[in-house]
């Protein structure tokens, strides 16, 4: 049936039903009263105003919102809609990492700044290091070592073939330190473009709506499969993988699935006559239906300890606790990967690091380095694309110093830094520059620019260039509304 | 002048309009305030009541659990119960909106229900038969169910758990599904207590049970 006619009959059954109720508040009236409604008071007693006003004026919400629900429950989901968007993966470090003093900031110009001196990294003399074509990183200490933790971490965890086929952009923006109160988390609005997953429509770590400690950007995201361990994802995709259902063979557990298709689209009858039920009735069918229909297929495998390559990857095996974080992180990224997920939301914690050394700053941004190394090298093994989004809550400072391993001392969020990451197998993508909106001569992010002092903005921006990753821009709107001008979109557009 | 008049007219028109907009919607409308069936949906995925009528809906994530527990009667859930509801929650709805069902959630509810209908069938069978609620007539030490017994069960379990009586179509749908899925020659005591569990998971998991 037609999103049209599913709507226009949504609407007949309303105004049919006001029209009983209106015939019978009539005839109650009539024999109430032994008389027909004559005056306005007899009228506003039998409910006639009532049922006129409701038919003629809609209410001031319903003139406002727009009427898509009918047109979106029309339609059955498909268990591969998600697929067609590239797979989204956000990496949050939790704490105030110092990611400023991994990717080197620029000013507006694109120049370095005067000094480096408060992001750990001394003077402005300090050398670069690029990657991702011309991407600058904190480069040689002097001695041979890279500044940058999080690069030589991420280089020992993915190949240079991987990398050169990898784009990298930074965003700089200013956000609370140590605190769960910025809105960086995209799932929301990438889940509203489309990407759904089969099976798991968000993944995340920790028990809140966005599955990190962060708040969600724009739009709530859908809630996340909190995932502590591989058992998790496993029970969450896999019917009767464990518990009473795992004594049925393949054939039973289709057949109690049936079932329970046949039960629930028989029942549902009840609520499609309802005023309103038949968008639920059409999701019951659709969801129950799809359920018979992936039952049939094998059950999903994500387990990284499964996969040679994966494995290798992760740096796991067969033996690995199912609890360890690369066996969690490794799945969870598999199963973004292969579609049974939508998006998947990794944290790491211990990047409130600022206690009088850069050791274990360094050791932190590292590992965070490695995660997105190994995220890039899977989808590289399975010869996907994939979007890495990172982001923090704050940042560090170190004291003034041209030390370019000066100690963090501090929190400072005014240094604060998300990282945006794309990988096309095919090559990497183009990009028009490295960088959406600048850092000061004070050696913070800009707050002048339309994302430096918003994390919102700064994840509308990141999901901008998501779409435009995937050659949506169709969905800027939908998705986007009217959050940037053109003339920002210019701006934060650095993708295509 | 003769402009300020008409911005005059215009203003009060609008006043007048909106005034109407909002005395009439909801007049004479006893239910008003008890929700609504949805309307549409703004982009955010809002739903919108419209007066006089009910909201579609189903079950929240947080209240799957209890209604199970409560609809069976099993009391306490199970470490199993409770793990499988956390471990499922993420794919159901917080908030129970009727757009919000999926094929993730329908599974979730199958996997669920299966654990508590395990609890159920696990109580039971440790009760004499007139402590019983659901499988009164069901010999769990032994093979063998008939078909009338199967029956009894699966109307105490709509009673229950949909809060109506089990339609003919229904109970025909069940039994039929059980017959031509347990075969004679599995007639042992396992398959009465997997028989029992299959039985309650279908009628747990279905529709009529999270409806609200």
């Amino acid at each position: 049936m037609s999103d049209k006619k599913i709507k226009k009959e949504m609407m007949a059954e309303q105004q049919e039903a006001k029209r009983k109720e209106l015939e019978k508040n009539y005839k109650d009236y009539c024999l109430s009263h032994n008389k027909r409604p004559m005056t306005r008071r007899d009228l506003l007693s039998a409910g006639v105003y009532s049922f006129a006003a409701s038919m003629t004026l809609p209410t001031l919400a319903g003139m406002m919102a727009p009427r898509t629900a009918f047109a979106q429950a029309a339609n059955c989901p498909s268990a591969s809609s998600g697929s067609s968007m590239i797979p989204f993966v956000t990496l949050n470090l939790s704490g105030g990492a110092g990611l400023a003093a991994n990717y080197v900031p620029t000013d507006a110009g694109g120049n370095l700044l005067p000094t480096y001196n408060k992001l750990g990294m001394g003077n402005s003399s300090l050398n670069i290091e690029t990657e991702f074509g011309n991407v600058p990183f904190a480069g040689d200490d002097g001695t041979g070592v890279l500044i940058s933790k999080l690069l030589t971490e991420l280089r020992n965890n993915s190949t240079p073939a991987t990398l050169a086929n990898t784009a990298f952009v930074a965003i700089p923006v200013r956000s609370r330190d140590d605190s769960s109160m910025n809105p960086f988390d995209a799932s929301g609005m990438v889940a509203k473009a489309g990407l759904v997953g089969s099976d798991l429509p968000n993944l995340g770590r920790r028990a809140s709506d966005t599955g990190t400690r962060q708040m969600y950007a724009k739009i709530k995201p859908p809630t996340p499969l909190i995932v502590g361990n591989y058992d998790d994802i496993a029970s969450a995709l896999a019917l009767g993988a464990t518990g009473p259902l795992s004594n049925l063979n393949d054939e039973k557990k289709v057949s109690l699935v049936k079932l329970v298709n046949n039960l629930s689209d028989s029942q549902v009858q009840k609520v499609n006559a309802d005023a309103g039920g038949r968008m639920l009735a059409n999701l019951v069918r659709c969801s129950t239906g799809k359920n018979v229909e992936l039952s049939q297929k094998p059950q999903p495998t994500v387990d990284v300890r499964q996969d040679a390559s994966l494995a290798s990857v992760w740096g796991v095996d067969g033996g690995t606790n199912s609890r360890d974080e690369s066996v969690v992180f490794g799945s969870m990224v598999n199963a973004g990967l292969l579609g049974y997920a939508g998006t998947v939301n990794l944290e790491r914690g211990g990047y409130d690091y600022h206690n009088g050394t850069r050791t274990t700053g360094d050791d932190r941004d590292g590992r965070a380095g490695a995660v997105i190394g190994r995220i890039l090298e899977s989808a590289a093994a399975l010869n996907k694309k994939v979007f890495i989004y990172v982001t923090s809550d704050g940042a560090v400072v170190s004291p003034e110093s041209d030390d370019r391993a000066a100690p963090w001392r501090s929190d400072r969020g005014s240094a604060g830094m998300a990282y945006i990451l794309a990988y096309d197998p095919s090559g990497r993508p183009q990009t028009s520059g490295h960088q959406i909106g600048q850092f000061t001569a004070a050696q913070a992010a800009d707050d002048k620019f339309v994302t430096g002092n918003n994390p919102e903005l700064a994840a509308s921006a990141a999901v901008a260039n998501y779409l435009k990753f995937n050659n949506r821009m169709d969905l800027i709107e939908p998705v986007l509304g009217s959050t940037f001008t053109s003339a920002q979109l210019a701006q934060i557009l650095k993708f295509g | 002048m003769n402009l300020k008049k008409s911005l005059i007219k215009l203003t009060s028109f609008c006043l007048a309009f909106g005034m109407i907009s909002v005395t009439y919607q909801n007049c004479g409308s006893p239910d008003a305030n008890n929700g609504g069936a949805v309307s549409s949906s703004a982009d955010n995925g809002d739903i919108i009541p419209i007066p006089n009528t009910k909201t579609a809906s189903i079950q929240r994530a947080s209240r799957v659990l209890d209604n199970l527990v409560s609809c069976l009667g099993t009391g306490e859930p199970s470490n199993d119960a409770r793990d499988a509801w956390q471990n499922n929650r993420g794919t159901i709805s917080e908030e129970g909106l009727a757009n919000s069902m999926t094929q993730p959630m329908a599974k979730a509810l199958v996997s669920i229900s299966a654990e508590v209908c395990d609890d159920l069938m696990n109580q039971e069978r440790s009760l004499d038969v007139d402590q019983r609620r659901i499988f009164l007539e069901i010999d769990f030490d032994n093979g063998g169910v008939a078909r009338s017994d199967l029956g009894l069960a699966a109307k105490r379990l709509a009673r229950s758990c949909w809060g109506r009586n089990a339609t003919d179509d229904e109970l025909g749908m069940i039994i039929s599904n059980i017959d031509s899925n347990f075969s004679s020659g599995e007639d042992n005591r396992d398959t009465t207590r997997l028989k029992a569990v299959y039985l309650c998971t279908a009628m747990a998991a279905s529709f009529s049970t999270f409806e609200m």
